[in-house]
């Protein structure tokens, strides 16, 4: 007994050590390859920043940032991570994501309609916030039936307007493999989805027509030959297979997608289109990440963890000589633009305005309680016009590229000069107590303004800058002139 | 600065070699109009009230409007609603026979009168002006957006389709007919030049991170997105949104209400070089209290759009820009007097209206017959994607050509162009 302890002991020690740095080993063996040298480790208030965000959507407030940065805790930056992954914005950020891929949306042409939505988004939630493993949430979705209100999962096959085995098997192929075309014997198991409606209004229900004859003996893999029996669900099977780890792909296609919404980038581009034609920049880094994920359950949580808590994710974005030219071996950390509803949540938090958000089609209408985050919307048919302009996608097709993180023009003239945002800063409600704080000298201001905005302290020629600048103004002109310039620049609108 | 113009002409140059690989044709037709405005009567107006009265069907089907007017196109009578139009019929074209093949909801037909788009495939096209904007964006050169709704677009369906968001329209906000036209970011009163200056410069004092690390594509384009945005509201480009310029008695033709001032507006947009502008009426969905309401809309609808055919005609823009009317489906021609509608009518794809003018269109002429009550196509029916074939045609757009899809490779331009029961072909009796 106490040997089996003991090896057991050794064993997961062994693991262990192979495991801890993978990640970095698998870059740095890229990197070396090129030769190419790794930027250094970024500061404390980048990685705070660029953690927040990436984990919960969020900046962190003025507040969170000062204990992150003076703690003497040589563990802290693991610490924030774990800590972070256990708030409900991380559950939140899951949603959002999910509901992109799976196309959540009232109506058109997904017509999941709102009391669907409201239930997908729901049903979601709880698998997030339970820890459910990818490979149980995904398995439940492809063998589901029942009411798009009750059973929220079976929405997965109502988002279609030409519904068919087909199409049903490329979202599979798409959303959970990140392929564009499936082999056609899989659609050979999806032939008994059937639907029909209810007499409540706007209610579907997905059935089984256990009556179609069965696929028969289907070789779906080199080695694998699924035949489900006549008169049971013959999905059920091929769910199995799919998300069990001989078929790799299904997870190799998942860890792609959390790296590139940590990294800013897929290892491989675009994320959900692999194909002999469309190899990975660094084919060692994608097996570890798969087969740690697997390994760990397929629990979503440990992968971010992972990638979180790497030295490669740590990199400042600052490059060197050698990697200057590196866009995808991950030897530095490329900016990234936020995402709309972390663009639109930020100023919202930061003012302490939050925005109504209701839908006024289809019925019933959506009012959305006071104080929701943009975030928390979870229906593409619920926007408002800042949020469709920064790319939040109308969800009418599930690739990753459907949700523009780009700048452009229309942004520019946007941030300058809307009257919604100037009159956000202008009732700019948190900063009230620091403006009317006599202690505070202007250029303390100043200060207080760049770690609210830029999660870091302003540099002496940056106070004095800004507090010459602004010599001649009362100090709430002065407040709002400031944050104008600094919610429109680089460092604010970049993840980095 | 410097830096800032080679970026932009990079922009500029990798827009140019795109267009080449956006879209495929076998023939470039000759373009006659260089700009679109599309007003649109969301909610579906009623065909039977405006472009196709049926008098003789009685009351149960014209309910008061029992009067049409005559006018000068030979066999064209219009609701008694719109006199100003009656008038100048030789302007415009009415078609008669638009069919969606009797598709009754908002969300599904609206999609396909924006796309022409009927093959229900898991495609989602972009509007016919995005996909203007996008196809014909080299030959924009606004200072603003290829594409602008005034005041904003309905969110039922994301008009971009699978293109870049970027071109969505621009939502102007706010109401022309306001003493001050308020264009959110661009346009108001409330901030002077010097205070846009100085803010210009504070942005560049704070944009340090770019200075410290290589500079990305991304990061570049902040900057010279920044400085043109600054270049447009500091410049005189941005003035096209002030209709105080326009003389009080044009602006009283137009008619000082939303519509009306958004018509006006939409000729000085196409003047300043935007290609598509859509006015976007809403209120049409008239289930319930429908006359009433429709004697009110008509009224707006006959100044606005009479002005606009007028207006644009004595600056000699009327040949190069077209101007095409309607909804998303028609209303039922039989009237509802049971309650809860007590005079209402309810949504109608068989068969509804549209009017056309202007950018190579002829005026003067009638397409389609529909049957005594207005309910069904007699003969020539026109479905959306063959009005919006024709519409391509005259802005120089093969609407046989292919367009590159982010994932499905070259896929038409328009998928239900040209197939049995979806399309039934070009409508080559109205262009000149």
């Amino acid at each position: 007994m106490r040997l089996r302890l003991l090896i057991s002991a050794v064993l997961s020690t062994v693991t262990l050590s192979l495991t801890a740095g993978n990640i970095d080993s698998a870059v740095n063996a890229g990197l070396q390859r090129a030769g190419i040298t790794p930027s250094e480790r970024c500061s404390d208030e980048v990685f705070c920043r660029r953690t927040f965000l990436l984990t919960t959507t969020q900046l962190p407030t003025v507040a969170q940032a000062e204990s992150f940065i003076n703690s003497k805790d040589s563990d802290k930056r693991v610490r924030l991570v774990d800590s972070l992954l256990n708030t409900s914005g991380w559950i939140d950020l899951m949603v959002v994501k999910f509901g992109d891929m799976l196309r959540i949306k009232s109506e058109f042409p997904s017509c999941i309609w709102p009391n669907g939505v409201q239930a997908y988004n729901r049903w979601l939630t709880v698998q997030f916030r339970d820890g459910k493993p990818y490979d149980r949430i995904v398995r439940e979705m492809l063998c589901s039936t029942g009411s798009n209100f009750r059973d929220p999962a079976c929405n997965f096959f109502r988002i279609n307007v030409t519904r068919s085995p087909k199409t049903f098997c490329d979202d599979i192929a798409l959303i959970f493999a990140g392929q564009r075309t499936h082999p056609e014997p899989w659609e050979r198991f999806f032939t008994q989805v059937t639907f029909k409606t209810s007499r409540e209004w706007k209610e579907e229900f997905v059935c089984l027509d256990l009556t179609k004859p069965t696929p028969g003996a289907v070789r779906i893999d080199g080695q694998t030959t699924i035949h489900p029996k006549s008169g049971e669900d013959y999905r059920v099977k091929f769910a199995e297979w799919f998300t069990s780890p001989s078929h790799r792909q299904f997870a190799r296609a998942f860890v792609n997608r959390v790296w590139s919404w940590i990294m800013g980038r897929g290892i491989v581009m675009p994320v959900d289109d692999f194909s002999s034609q469309n190899l990975p920049s660094n084919r060692e880094l994608l097996e570890y990440l798969t087969d740690s994920f697997i390994s760990g359950g397929y629990d979503i949580k440990s992968l971010f963890r992972e990638i979180l808590t790497s030295d490669t994710y740590q990199r400042t974005c600052r490059s060197n000589a050698s990697n200057r030219s590196d866009l995808s071996l991950f030897s530095h950390y490329i900016p990234h633009r936020m995402m709309a509803e972390e663009i639109s949540d930020a100023i919202c938090d930061i003012t302490g305005n939050y925005d109504i958000f209701a839908s006024r089609a289809p019925e019933p209408y959506t009012k959305y309680p006071k104080g929701t985050r943009s975030v928390q919307i979870g229906d593409g048919t619920v926007t408002t016009s800042e949020l469709e302009l920064f790319g939040r996608p109308s969800r009418d097709v599930s690739t990753e590229s459907s949700r523009s993180n780009e700048y452009n023009y229309k942004q520019a003239i946007y941030l300058i000069n809307s009257e919604h945002i100037l009159s956000k800063l202008k009732r700019n409600r948190s900063l009230t107590p620091v403006m009317y704080d006599n202690m505070r000298s202007r250029e303390d201001i100043v200060d207080f303004l760049y770690m609210t905005f830029l999660t870091r302290h302003a540099s002496d020629k940056e106070k004095k800058a800004l507090a010459e600048a602004t010599k001649n103004e009362h100090v709430t002109a002065m407040c709002e002139n400031i944050s104008v310039a600094l919610l429109n620049s680089d460092e604010f609108l970049f993840i980095h | 600065m410097k830096r800032t113009i080679a970026v932009l002409t990079l922009i500029c140059l990798a827009s140019t070699a795109m267009a080449a690989d956006r879209y495929r044709h076998d023939s470039t037709p000759v373009a006659k109009a260089k700009a679109i405005i599309f007003i649109y009567l969301d909610g579906g107006s009623s065909q039977t009230d405006t472009f196709d009265p049926k008098p003789e069907a009685g009351r149960n089907y014209c309910g008061k409007y029992t009067t049409p007017i005559s006018t000068n196109t030979p066999g064209l009578k219009v609701g008694p609603r719109l006199k100003r139009l009656a008038k100048i019929s030789e302007n415009f074209s009415v078609i008669r026979t638009m069919t969606n093949n009797g598709i009754n909801a908002h969300e599904t037909a609206h999609y396909i009168t924006l796309s022409g788009d009927m093959s229900a495939s898991s495609i989602v096209y972009p509007s016919f002006c995005s996909m203007i904007s996008y196809l014909k964006e080299e030959d924009c050169h606004t200072q603003l957006f290829p594409y602008i709704t005034l005041t904003a677009a309905s969110t039922r369906f994301n008009e971009a389709g699978f293109l870049p968001s970027q071109y969505k329209p621009y939502d102007t906000g706010g109401d022309p007919a306001d003493r001050v036209f308020n264009v959110d970011g661009i346009f108001s009163e409330h901030v002077s030049k010097e205070n846009l200056l100085e803010k210009q410069a504070m942005i560049e004092c704070v944009n340090t991170l770019s200075h410290e690390i290589e500079p990305t594509e991304e990061s570049e384009k902040l900057h010279a997105y920044q400085d043109r945005a600054f270049k447009l509201i500091t410049g005189d480009a941005k003035d096209v949104f002030n209709l105080r310029a326009e003389p009080d008695s044009l602006r009283q033709r137009y008619g000082m209400t939303k519509f009306g001032q958004s018509c006006l507006m939409a000729r000085r947009l196409v003047e300043e070089g935007v290609m598509a502008v859509c006015v976007r009426f809403t209120g049409w969905d008239t289930h319930k209290e429908h006359f009433s309401r429709m004697d009110e809309r008509l009224d707006d609808l006959d100044l606005g759009v009479s002005a606009l055919i007028l207006d644009l005609k004595k600056r000699g823009l009327l040949d190069s820009t077209i101007i095409v009317c309607g909804g998303e489906f028609g209303r039922t021609p039989k009237i509802s007097f049971e309650p809860p509608w007590n005079g209402g009518r309810g949504h109608y794809g068989e068969t509804y209206s549209y009017m056309v003018a202007g950018g190579g269109f002829k005026g003067g002429v009638i397409v389609g017959k529909t049957d005594a009550t207005g309910e069904h196509v007699v003969s020539r029916p026109v479905y959306p994607c063959d009005l919006i074939a024709t519409m391509y045609t005259l802005l120089g757009i093969d609407p046989n050509g292919k367009i590159l899809h982010p994932t499905a490779g070259y896929i038409p331009l328009l998928p239900s162009y040209g197939k049995e029961n979806t399309s039934a072909g070009m409508l080559t009796e109205l262009i000149k």
